[in-house]
């Protein structure tokens, strides 16, 4: 089971692309996988729509009567995970979104201000784990940077600063690749469609790092 | 001329059908799993008021803004420490359209955006005077 939430309260982070990508890996991975959609523009059902292996994931957006918690709790009754892609912005929706999730992914470009909101979210994080009185697994995911082997100094920096707060920062960065941008007019998404690309193979290792992190804060690897 | 770097070997993954570890087997999120409980307590119109207090909240998502209680009687309107008294001035265009935006998001009036403002800044600004003239009923 999993709930993984993708928070960043400034928008164009990254969040909707690592949502989709994750949605994605997760039906390659023949595991049935529901997502909620808080984004008012509503990318992520028009996305699946037009993927033919998607077309089937069921996508919920909330409404006056259906608000998130009891959202994510009939998705979770019918699907073993569950996807929230939240607003860009700090919202009432953000504590209530971490509180859901096994596992908290902030993704993070490298500007100042990425930082800044990144810094933000995290600490929200750490108190929806607070309230939710449960380890919730949770990382800052660096995106968009280089795609090469040779990473950036401000890459270097950004770790520093996140780690300076107590944030964990994954070890695998999101590439920048061209192939991420055209994914939503293409419909071609690398680790569904040709698993053999360096796409496909960066975003893997970012998954399986996900999982990783999320079944070392599971009850049994905390105990352990 | 340096040379350029030479780039890793491309490396074929792993093709082969996933397999599960015990420990993996995915179970769904029971209904009745705490975290749900957990997550309603932030979805009340209090939790949203502090959030905003807070500044954890400073948009409200139209589609899940907790509804307000309806209350029995009549709130009584907090009293005002002292009178009030106008005041006037330009902002830059950008800025007033911000608060726009932000009212129509939040319900916040720009009056009491640039109160709470002031009173995050060091102001001296009680919680009773940071009410809407208009929700006084006409007192």
């Amino acid at each position: 089971m999993a709930i993984i939430t993708f928070a960043q309260v400034k928008g164009g982070s990254g969040k909707t692309t690592t949502a989709m990508c994750t949605v994605a890996e997760l039906v390659a991975r023949g595991e049935t996988v529901a997502a909620l959609d808080l984004d008012p523009n509503r990318p992520l059902g028009e996305f699946f729509h037009r993927v033919p292996e998607l077309r089937e994931v069921e996508v919920a957006v909330p409404s006056s009567e259906r608000r998130v918690s009891a959202l994510v709790r009939e998705l979770a009754q019918r699907n073993d995970n569950v996807v929230i892609d939240l607003m860009g912005a700090a919202t009432n929706d953000t504590q209530v979104a971490m509180a859901l999730a096994d596992l908290i992914v902030v993704p993070s470009q490298m500007s100042g201000t990425d930082l800044k909101c990144g810094v933000e979210t995290w600490r929200q994080a750490e108190e929806a784990a607070d309230i939710s009185k449960r380890n919730i697994a949770r990382g800052v995911l660096i995106v968009r940077t280089s795609a090469g082997a040779v990473r950036p100094r401000v890459e270097a920096f950004l770790r520093e600063q996140y780690t300076r707060v107590g944030a964990y920062v994954m070890a695998i960065p999101f590439g920048d690749r061209a192939v991420w941008k055209e994914m939503t007019y293409s419909a071609h998404i690398p680790h569904l469609h040709d698993r053999g690309s360096n796409a496909s193979a960066n975003f893997i290792a970012v998954f399986d790092e996900m999982m990783a992190l999320m079944r070392s804060a599971a009850p049994e690897a905390s105990a352990a | 001329m340096s040379a350029r770097p030479t780039r890793p070997q491309l490396e074929a993954p792993d093709l082969s059908p996933p397999t599960r570890r015990p420990g993996d087997v995915p179970m769904k999120t029971a209904p009745n799993d705490p975290r749900f409980e957990a997550a309603e307590q932030l979805e009340t119109h209090a939790a949203l008021l502090q959030g905003v207090k807070d500044g954890r909240v400073r948009v409200v998502n139209p589609d899940t803004a907790p509804p307000r209680p309806e209350s029995a009687s009549p709130v009584e309107a907090p009293r005002r420490r002292g009178p009030e008294t106008s005041l006037s001035t330009k902002v830059p265009e950008y800025v007033m359209q911000q608060l726009r935006r932000r009212y129509a998001e939040t319900g916040v009036t720009i009056r009491n955006q640039i109160l709470f403002a002031l009173r995050k800044d060091g102001l001296e600004i009680v919680d009773d005077d940071i009410q809407d003239e208009r929700k006084r009923g006409g007192r």
